[in-house]
C-alpha cells in the first residue's frame, strides 16, 4: 500500500491521468443522473439558445440541451475506447504470440501483416473497410481496430522471441507442457506489462480516429450524442451558436488529454525502456 | 547501396501487389452482387447477365484480377455509379489538389517545427524548451478536425478575413494548411527535439569539440547535418498521417481533393471511386517510404556501411 501511494507521489503524469480519466469514467456511468435532460430530447421553443441556467451548454437546433449531450457523449466515447482496444489486443497479442514464438514463416506472414498495416494511411484503410461493412458506429471501431493492432503484434513478438529462449521455458518444454500452455501459462504473463502501457497509449488513438470518422459522417449517426457527430453538425450553425462546436470538442480534447496522461504515467511506472522510443 | 535499393523497390512492389489484392476484392467482399450494387432493380435479368459477361465478372478471379490490374495500368478505373464520369478523368484533376495540399502542409510543419525542435534541444530545460513543450502536448491533443472548426469561427465567420471553403486562391490554403500543420508541428518538434538531443550526445560530437571547433562549426557542421538525416525519416514517415489528415480536412473546407471524393463515395456506395482512392493513396504512401529509406541510405554514412555488411 505504501508503495502505490509513493508511486502515485513521484509519477505526476500518472496521479494527473487516474484523476481525469476516472472522472471521466464517473462522468460515463453518472451521465442518466447528472443529466439535466435526455440526449435527444428535443424542444422546439429553446433552438440556437445560448448557455444559460437551464441549460448551461446552450441548446442545439432542434432544442435539445448540448450539456446533457456532452455527458452522454462520453459513453461513446468509452465504447470506443474499450470495444476498439479489445479488437486490437485480441489479434495483435494473438499474432505477436505466435509470430515471435514460432518464427520463420509464420512470423515473416505476420511481419509482413504489420508492416502493411503499420505504413498505410490508418484513416484510409479504414474507410475501405466502412466502404465493405457499411457505416455506424460499431462498423467504425471495427474498421479502426483492424488496421490498427500492428503496434501490439510487434511489441509482443519481440518480447516473445526474447523470451522463448529463457531457462524458464526451456524447463516447460522438458516437462513436455504443450506449445499453447507455454504461450499463455509461461509468456503472455510476462507481456502483460507492456501491454498495458500500449493500451492506454492507443486509445486516445482510437478515440481520435473513430470520432474523425463520425465526423465525416461514417460512424456514428444521428440523433447519438456523439462528440464527432455534433462538431460536424456544428458547422452550420457557427456565425450564431458557437457554444455548439466548443463544449462537445472540449469535452474530447479533455478525454485525448486525460488519457494521454494516463498512458504517459503508465509507461514510466511499467515498462522505462519504450520511453526511450 | 544498389542491392538495397533494388531489394527496398522489391519489398514495395510485393507491398503494392498486396494492396492491390486486397483493393480488387473489396468489391467481392462486398454484401451482395458487384452488379446488383451497380445496377437498379428495376433491370431485367439478360441485361444484368450482360454486364456481368461485359464487366468480365463471369471469369474465375484470379483471372478477373489479372484484367483489373491491366485495366488500371492503362489508367482505366472503371467508370463512377453516381456520375457516369471516368474515374481516371475525376483523378486528375483531384489528385493535384491533395498533394498540393499535403505538400504544403508538410512544408510548413518541417519549417516551423524543426527549427523549434533544434532551439528547444540546445536550450535543454530553459523556460523557452518547457513552454515550446508543453504547448506542443496541448496541441497534439487537438483533434485537427476541431482545430479547423475553430480557425473558421475566428478566422471566416467572426473576423470574415479569410474564405471560408474552395481551393481557388493562396488565401484559401491558409486555414486548412494550418489545420492540418498545427498537430504536426507539436510532433514534428518533439521528434526533432529529441533526434538532436541524441545526436549532441554522440561520440563525434566530442571529438570534434576535442579537435578545437567552435561551437558554431560543430553544431551547425556535425549536430544540425547529422539530426537532419534522422528527422527527414520522421518527416516521410509521417506522411501517410499527413494525407489522413487531409481526408477530413477536405471534407470541411470543401477542397476537391481525394479525400472529399473519396468520402462521398463512401457514403454513396461508389465502389470504383473507393477503390480507385485507395489504391492510389496507397502507392503514394508506399513510395514515400521507399524514398525516405532511401535517402536515409545515401545520407548517412554509417547505415550505408551497416547495410552493406548486412548484404555480404
Amino acid at each position: 500500500m505504501n508503495e502505490i501511494l509513493y508511486i502515485y507521489k513521484k509519477n505526476r503524469y500518472l496521479r494527473m491521468g487516474t484523476i481525469m480519466v476516472g472522472f471521466l469514467v464517473l462522468v460515463a456511468i453518472f451521465a442518466h443522473v447528472i443529466a439535466p435532460f435526455d440526449y435527444d430530447e428535443a424542444n422546439r421553443d429553446v433552438r440556437l439558445e445560448p448557455p444559460s441556467s437551464d441549460h448551461w451548454f446552450g441548446t442545439d437546433e432542434f432544442g435539445r440541451d448540448v450539456f446533457s449531450r456532452v455527458l452522454y457523449g462520453s459513453r461513446i466515447a468509452l465504447r470506443v475506447a474499450i470495444l476498439g482496444v479489445s479488437i486490437q489486443v485480441l489479434i495483435g497479442v494473438t499474432l505477436g504470440l505466435i509470430s515471435g514464438y514460432f518464427g520463420r514463416v509464420t512470423d515473416q506472414i505476420v511481419s509482413f501483416l504489420a508492416d502493411l498495416t503499420w505504413s498505410l494511411p490508418p484513416i484510409i484503410m479504414s474507410m475501405a473497410v466502412i466502404s465493405i461493412i457499411g457505416k455506424g458506429l460499431d462498423n467504425t471501431i471495427i474498421a479502426i481496430s483492424v488496421v490498427s493492432w500492428a503496434q501490439y503484434a510487434r511489441v509482443v513478438r519481440a518480447k516473445t522471441s526474447s523470451l522463448k529462449n529463457m531457462a524458464f521455458v526451456e524447463t516447460a518444454l522438458a516437462y513436455n507442457e504443450s506449445h499453447p500452455s507455454i504461450l499463455f501459462r509461461y509468456i503472455l504473463p510476462n507481456t502483460i506489462p507492456s501491454i498495458i502501457v500500449l493500451v492506454s497509449l492507443s486509445i486516445p488513438n482510437t478515440i481520435m480516429s473513430t470520432t474523425a470518422l463520425s465526423f465525416l459522417g461514417l460512424g456514428a449517426q444521428p440523433p447519438s450524442p456523439d462528440w464527432g457527430l455534433a462538431l460536424s453538425s456544428s458547422i452550420l450553425y457557427l456565425l450564431n451558436a458557437p457554444w455548439l462546436a466548443v463544449f462537445p470538442g472540449i469535452a474530447l480534447v479533455y478525454t485525448v488529454f486525460a488519457f494521454n496522461l494516463l498512458g504517459e504515467g503508465l509507461r514510466d511506472l511499467l515498462d522505462p525502456r519504450l520511453r526511450a522510443r | 547501396m544498389l542491392t538495397y535499393t533494388a531489394r527496398r523497390l522489391l519489398q514495395g512492389i510485393l507491398l503494392v501487389i498486396v494492396v492491390s489484392i486486397l483493393v480488387f476484392s473489396m468489391l467481392h467482399l462486398m454484401p451482395g452482387d458487384p452488379v446488383e450494387l451497380i445496377t437498379d432493380r428495376k433491370v431485367p435479368p439478360e441485361v444484368k447477365a450482360e454486364m456481368k459477361r461485359q464487366y468480365g465478372l463471369d471469369l474465375p478471379l484470379h483471372q478477373q484480377y489479372l484484367r483489373w490490374v491491366k485495366n488500371i495500368l492503362r489508367g482505366d478505373f472503371g467508370v463512377s455509379i453516381r456520375s457516369k464520369t471516368s474515374v481516371a478523368a475525376t483523378f486528375k484533376h483531384r489528385i493535384p489538389v491533395t498533394l498540393k495540399l499535403t505538400g504544403t502542409a508538410l512544408l510548413v510543419e518541417f519549417l516551423i517545427g524543426v527549427p523549434l525542435g533544434l532551439l528547444a534541444a540546445y536550450k535543454k530545460d530553459s523556460f523557452f524548451d518547457r513552454a515550446v513543450i508543453t504547448t506542443s502536448l496541448l496541441f497534439a491533443a487537438l483533434p485537427s478536425f476541431w482545430i479547423a472548426v475553430m480557425l473558421i469561427m475566428v478566422f471566416g465567420v467572426h473576423l470574415r478575413i479569410l474564405p471560408l471553403s474552395g481551393f481557388s486562391s493562396a488565401k484559401h490554403y491558409i486555414l486548412p494548411v494550418l489545420s492540418i500543420a498545427l498537430g504536426g508541428i507539436a510532433g514534428m518538434l518533439r521528434m526533432a527535439k529529441s533526434e538532436v538531443l541524441d545526436v549532441l550526445n554522440e561520440r563525434f560530437v566530442f571529438t570534434a569539440y576535442a579537435k578545437g571547433l567552435d561551437k558554431r562549426t560543430v553544431l551547425v557542421k556535425h549536430v544540425l547535418y547529422n539530426s537532419i538525416i534522422l528527422i527527414l525519416v520522421m518527416f516521410f514517415l509521417s506522411l501517410p498521417w499527413i494525407i489522413s489528415g487531409a481526408v477530413i480536412i477536405e471534407n470541411i473546407f470543401v477542397i476537391p481533393g481525394m479525400g472529399g471524393l473519396m468520402t462521398q463515395a463512401i457514403i454513396n456506395q461508389d465502389m470504383f471511386v473507393v477503390q480507385g482512392c485507395v489504391l492510389i493513396i496507397s502507392i503514394l504512401t508506399v513510395l514515400s517510404n521507399i524514398l525516405a529509406d532511401l535517402l536515409i541510405a545515401a545520407l548517412d554514412p554509417r547505415i550505408r556501411v551497416s547495410l552493406s555488411e548486412g548484404e555480404s
